[in-house]
């Protein structure tokens, strides 16, 4: 059924193939601009990715301005102002970020400041209200899962208030994403599937949220499809470019279909684990994810059973009676869970990922100010939050 | 060529204007009424809304608008003055204001039919909507709040007592 009113909008143009990096020259000049700054993390520069970034610059005339390979796992305000009079003094004129969500969205609020010509990010807290055209952003992203190329969100903590600010504006959108398998086939098992279930969660909950839309939903189909089929190889074959490949699109849809109708409670609770215990934000989706969909199957468990057939198949979606398709899907996203426990040992629950019970509480409060909630399909209070934390403790 | 030009506004949108003046006084209101008496909403103020901070309900460019102030405690209904707010709730358009002070939708639908935008911390914008939804409870009988809010706020003794506070004292005399 169509919504009575919707939006979509994703300008981004998509570079996916093999050594698509060797465009980034291309792409930089096709943008009018000479000097990018580098955003990218000590992960990402140890595995040898910024040499393949920058050997792609070879015999042009672009040079970047600075690499900045500090940032942390969980982007900060600090770490974005820190940038933003890096990229001053160097007199950079555009940004290419390398990594996976840390380096996405920590150059996204570095394009915030530079462009508003501000110091201080928390002055453009807010839904919407970004209007200056931004400088130019290239994503190269290293993991599979955040999408965060293709959204117009980014999440910057505030260490201060233990909370994980959400900015969106479609003036974050970045230019261009470059999908190359040679920058995720060195990423390890564990974040593999930590980061395939954090796109499972964008796309799955993007279908059933509030602000769902027939362009969306295409995007969210054929994501879920791409996981299906390649994310168990991605993890335990990592070399296997193919899957690499089918992955970071599946990634790429996802961050689409979110960006246009965002994510729910899942993300609200692993947001917020995330600022309270840091567990890693795919872990912390990959956790939730079951709890969500259940927790949602009252109000969306239609849609709930509609993901069967993209989950497991026409058979047995048409053998399943429509009361037990959203029981079903559940089902196969535990089945999906036990797998990557086994293969790459991803934590099942929140005791498993080390965050203690004492912690449950101050989650479950903080949850409750992020604006994802705002489009889950159920109402979610601090009672609520709290009875899913114990079931997914 | 013909000519064409902006006609001024129709008398269905000028009604529309009106309505949504007088929906945004009742809200101010009884946002004050409500923050009074209502435990919930005073503890979010208290967790979320210093003494000082100001709030703004707009239709975007240039209104109808609707202030609040909070007490540290309690909500100060502003008046209808646009203000420099620390935290705004902007309607795109008026059409989207009268459709959710008509109840015809609620906040979860219009923030995602995009007919809202906020400016402020978005952790403030959740208490607030919180607030809201109290509030709608206390002002909209049962059957509208249950097309708009997903799950409505429990009403028990003390908030029918409430209910007849806000009714009969903090909505007609603004008390």
């Amino acid at each position: 059924m169509l919504p009575s009113f919707y939006e979509f909008y994703n300008p981004v143009k998509i570079v996916s193939g093999n050594k698509a990096v060797d465009n980034l020259p291309f792409e930089l000049d096709q943008l009018g601009v000479k000097k990018p700054l580098i955003v990218t993390d000590k992960g990402v520069a140890g595995a040898g990715l910024i040499d393949i970034v920058l050997a792609s610059l070879h015999d042009t005339s672009i040079v970047p301005g600075a690499v900045y390979d500090n940032t942390p796992p969980d982007s900060s305000i600090e770490t974005v102002n820190e940038i933003a009079k890096l990229f001053r003094e160097t007199g950079c004129d555009s940004i290419v970020a390398v990594g996976g969500g840390s380096p996405i969205d920590t150059a996204k609020g570095v394009n915030i400041v530079v462009t508003e010509e501000s110091d201080d990010l928390m002055q453009f807290m807010g839904a919407e209200v970004l209007k200056k055209p931004m400088k130019p952003l290239v994503v190269i992203p290293t993991t599979s899962g955040t999408g965060s190329e293709t959204t117009l969100v980014a999440v910057i903590a505030n260490p201060e208030k233990n909370v994980k600010m959400l900015f969106t504006s479609y003036q974050l959108l970045p230019k261009v994403a470059i999908l190359d398998p040679r920058m995720t086939l060195t990423c390890p098992p564990s974040i593999t599937a930590a980061t395939g279930m954090d796109a499972l969660t964008h796309a799955m909950e993007a279908y059933i949220s509030l602000q769902q839309n027939p362009l969306s939903d295409a995007y969210s189909l054929a994501a879920i499809e791409l996981i299906r089929d390649h994310m168990l190889e991605a993890v335990t074959n990592g070399k296997n470019v193919g899957a690499r490949m089918a992955m970071a699109n599946a990634s790429c849809m996802a961050g689409i279909s979110f960006s246009n109708s965002m994510v729910g409670m899942v993300h609200g609770l692993g947001h917020a684990a995330g600022a309270v215990c840091h567990i890693p934000h795919g872990t912390a989706m990959s956790i939730f994810l079951p709890h969500g969909l259940e927790y949602n199957m009252e109000k969306s468990g239609k849609r709930i059973g509609d993901l069967l057939r993209v989950l497991a198949g026409d058979r047995e979606y048409n053998a399943t009676g429509e009361t037990e398709r959203p029981r079903k899907t559940i089902e196969r996203v535990r089945e999906l869970q036990k797998k990557l426990k086994h293969h790459a040992n991803l934590p099942m629950t929140l005791s498993e990922a080390g965050v203690p019970r004492e912690k449950l509480d101050e989650i479950a409060r903080t949850a409750l100010g992020d604006g994802t909630l705002m489009v889950n399909p159920a109402e979610v209070d601090y009672r609520d939050a709290m009875a899913v934390l114990e079931s997914a403790f | 060529m013909q000519q064409y030009t902006i006609k001024g506004p129709s008398l269905t949108r000028r009604c529309k204007k009106v309505l949504v003046r007088i929906v945004f006084l009742v809200l101010g209101r009884g946002f004050q009424g409500a923050s009074r008496v209502d435990i919930d909403i005073k503890n979010e103020v208290r967790d979320y809304f210093p003494e000082g901070f100001t709030i703004m309900f707009t239709v975007w460019p240039e209104g109808p608008s609707m202030t609040l102030r909070s007490t540290g405690s309690t909500l100060i209904y502003g008046g209808s003055d646009p203000i420099a707010a620390d935290l705004t709730i902007n309607f795109k358009n008026l059409e989207s204001a009268f459709m959710l002070f008509t109840a015809q939708i609620g906040t979860p639908q219009a923030y995602a039919e995009h007919r809202i935008f906020a400016k402020g911390d978005l952790v403030k914008v959740m208490a607030l909507v919180r607030c809201l939804n109290i509030v709608e409870r206390y002002l909209f009988p049962a059957l509208i709040n249950r097309r708009i809010l997903r799950r409505l706020p429990s009403m028990g003794i003390r908030r029918h007592i409430n209910r007849m506070y806000v009714y009969c004292v903090a909505v007609p005399f603004g008390l």
